[in-house]
């Protein structure tokens, strides 16, 4: 038996669509701005529409591929990496009771409550004394720091639903570490362990300032090719910019949600 | 053995990083901000930097021009996406398509948004050119200053669109997880729509509103690029005071710059250190509303 609230059902749809257009609409209007030559004031719509600021941005000397190429090589390693750190973490946090446990949880989820830039200002020197600024290594450092809190508190409700039953059967029935991890738990925490690593891929591909203040000018990202245009008024150039950067995001999310799909068909275990 | 050591082996890479990086980097800030910025200062511990930051009155403007531009976008983002959130509960069909569209902004970065708002709020954006076509202004100066504006509504608008979605999502799913049994007694005794929001769902949301507001608005207090791009170069927000402090040439600025970041931290830690205690506190009591 479903309970709904029928009469207010067109109140409802009104606010909601309303809402969606809000969210939606603001976007179309920037996809027109990409292909817009010129457009005076105060005509409601382009006089002159060509693709020229799309090929200005997509143009050889634009560094476009070179900053595309970067933000997704630093958001894939720095995915890796949060990945890498947030397992096992997440695990120990999710599946067992130990001394100190509120305690790690409340230092790994800490970086969410901290200003970014105050973080990296603060590691600013260190990082320089260490040789890593204006390295792809640093910003990924930087990034992870971001990223963790995130990938840890999805990582440790999967673990915390999961419980550690599979992987003591497939022990007791004689498979070995390396054996479990490969075939019982990385399928059981897969779904998780994809949105995990999309949050990551999102949240690092749109970093500003923790990029420029560590990659100090000389690694080149998205953001850091669009800021300027935005601050000198070139809207058209950054609109572009502006849907390249959404492409990219959704596109990581369809190859996440298609995975997680295909992996529902693939597997009988942990039907949702 | 292993086993009683196993947890620990496991968060181990987890603290070992953070430690080096974050909370190395907290700490150096802290320093930093006593004069212990390196090649630069004293090599003296001082408050020298807190008493000059701490007793300009820019500083408690900075202050209170920062809660003020978190608080407006705070409360009406809350406000907006819990109305959203009943929509969505209210909608008849259970559309999937329509609530992937209304996430969108979620993915959408805030660089992005600061030009959307730009394009739309601008004096020759889409607005002021509607407002023209209305008769409402004879010229583009004529609309009002929407964005760089002291009144940090351009600012206060990117937040909007962000955070309204957010908000809505995750009152959506506490509303899930409220038992439609509860709506359902309520309304076989006769509550009105109004009554149960006000006397049913509101109460039991409170605990996700609360900790939705403190995210909410720790983040505008805290974030850079928006007030950066978008603000009023008259009117510096506490992280864009921050940062035109850390880039002065002037090394000595920079422990002027870690005040004020140890100030931002400090206040949002409070925040949500305040909210966790009373948040325990209220459970103890057992009138935490919680399911």
């Amino acid at each position: 038996m479903t309970f709904k609230m029928t009469k207010g059902g067109r109140l409802s749809a009104l606010i909601f669509y309303s809402f969606l257009a809000a969210s939606v609409a603001p976007l179309l209007s920037l996809l027109v701005l990409t292909v817009t030559a010129a457009w005076p004031y105060p005509r409601l719509s382009p006089s002159v529409l060509s693709w020229r600021y799309i090929a200005t941005v997509f143009a050889p000397n634009r560094q476009t591929a070179e900053a595309l190429g970067n933000s997704v090589l630093i958001a894939v390693l720095t995915t890796l990496l949060t990945l890498l750190i947030a397992v096992p973490a997440a695990k120990a946090l999710g599946l067992y009771r130990f001394r100190g446990r509120a305690t790690v949880k409340l230092l790994a989820l800490m970086p969410l409550m901290v200003p970014s830039i105050t973080v990296t200002m603060g590691m600013h020197f260190s990082m320089i004394r260490l040789g890593l600024t204006g390295s792809i290594l640093g910003v990924v450092i930087i990034h992870t720091v971001f990223t963790l809190p995130y990938a840890i508190r999805v990582l440790t409700n999967v673990f915390e639903l999961l419980g550690e039953r599979h992987e003591v059967q497939a022990k007791m029935l004689g498979a070995s570490q390396l054996m479990v991890l490969r075939n019982v738990t990385i399928p059981l925490i897969m779904p998780g362990l994809l949105s995990a690593a999309t949050m990551s891929f999102i949240v690092s591909f749109t970093q500003y300032i923790t990029t420029f203040l560590i990659g100090g000018g000389r690694i080149l990202t998205i953001p850091l090719l669009f800021v300027p245009h935005l601050q000198s008024g070139e809207i058209q150039v950054a609109a572009v910019y502006s849907w390249l950067f959404i492409m990219t995001t959704l596109g990581a999310l369809a190859i996440t949600q298609g995975a997680v799909k295909k992996f529902y068909k693939s597997t009988y275990l942990l039907q949702p | 053995m292993y086993r009683r050591f196993k947890p620990y082996i496991l968060v181990a890479p987890l603290l070992v990083f953070l430690g080096a990086t974050f909370y190395f980097g907290l700490g150096n800030g802290l320093l930093q901000s006593f004069g212990a910025v390196p090649g630069a200062l004293e090599s003296r511990l001082t408050l020298r930097y807190y008493r000059e930051v701490l007793g300009e009155t820019s500083f408690f403007i900075s202050l209170l021009y920062t809660v003020y531009v978190a608080l407006v976008a705070t409360v009406v983002s809350n406000l907006l996406g819990i109305v959203g959130a009943f929509a969505m509960l209210g909608l008849k069909r259970e559309s999937k398509w329509p609530k992937f569209f209304y996430q969108l902004p979620l993915v959408v970065p805030h660089l992005v948004v600061v030009i959307l708002v730009f394009h739309l709020f601008s004096q020759t954006g889409l607005f002021s050119r509607l407002a023209w076509r209305l008769r409402l202004v004879a010229e583009a100066n004529d609309f009002p200053l929407l964005v760089f504006d002291p009144g940090a509504v351009g600012v206060i608008l990117v937040y909007l669109y962000k955070q309204i979605p957010f908000v809505s999502m995750i009152v959506f799913g506490t509303l899930g997880s409220i038992s439609k049994s509860f709506a359902e007694v309520a309304y076989n005794l006769g509550a009105s729509r109004a009554m149960l929001i006000s006397q049913v769902f509101l109460p039991l949301l409170r605990p996700t509103i609360l900790s939705v507001f403190l995210m909410t608005f720790t983040f505008s207090f805290g974030a850079f690029e928006v007030p950066f791009l978008l603000g009023s170069p008259a009117w510096n927000m506490l992280p864009v005071k921050a940062y035109v402090y850390y880039t002065n040439v002037d090394l000595t600025y920079r422990a002027q710059a870690m005040v004020v970041n140890v100030m931002i931290t400090v206040i949002s830690i409070g925040l949500v250190v305040a909210y966790s205690h009373a948040a325990h506190l209220r459970q103890r009591m057992g009138n935490g509303g919680d399911i």
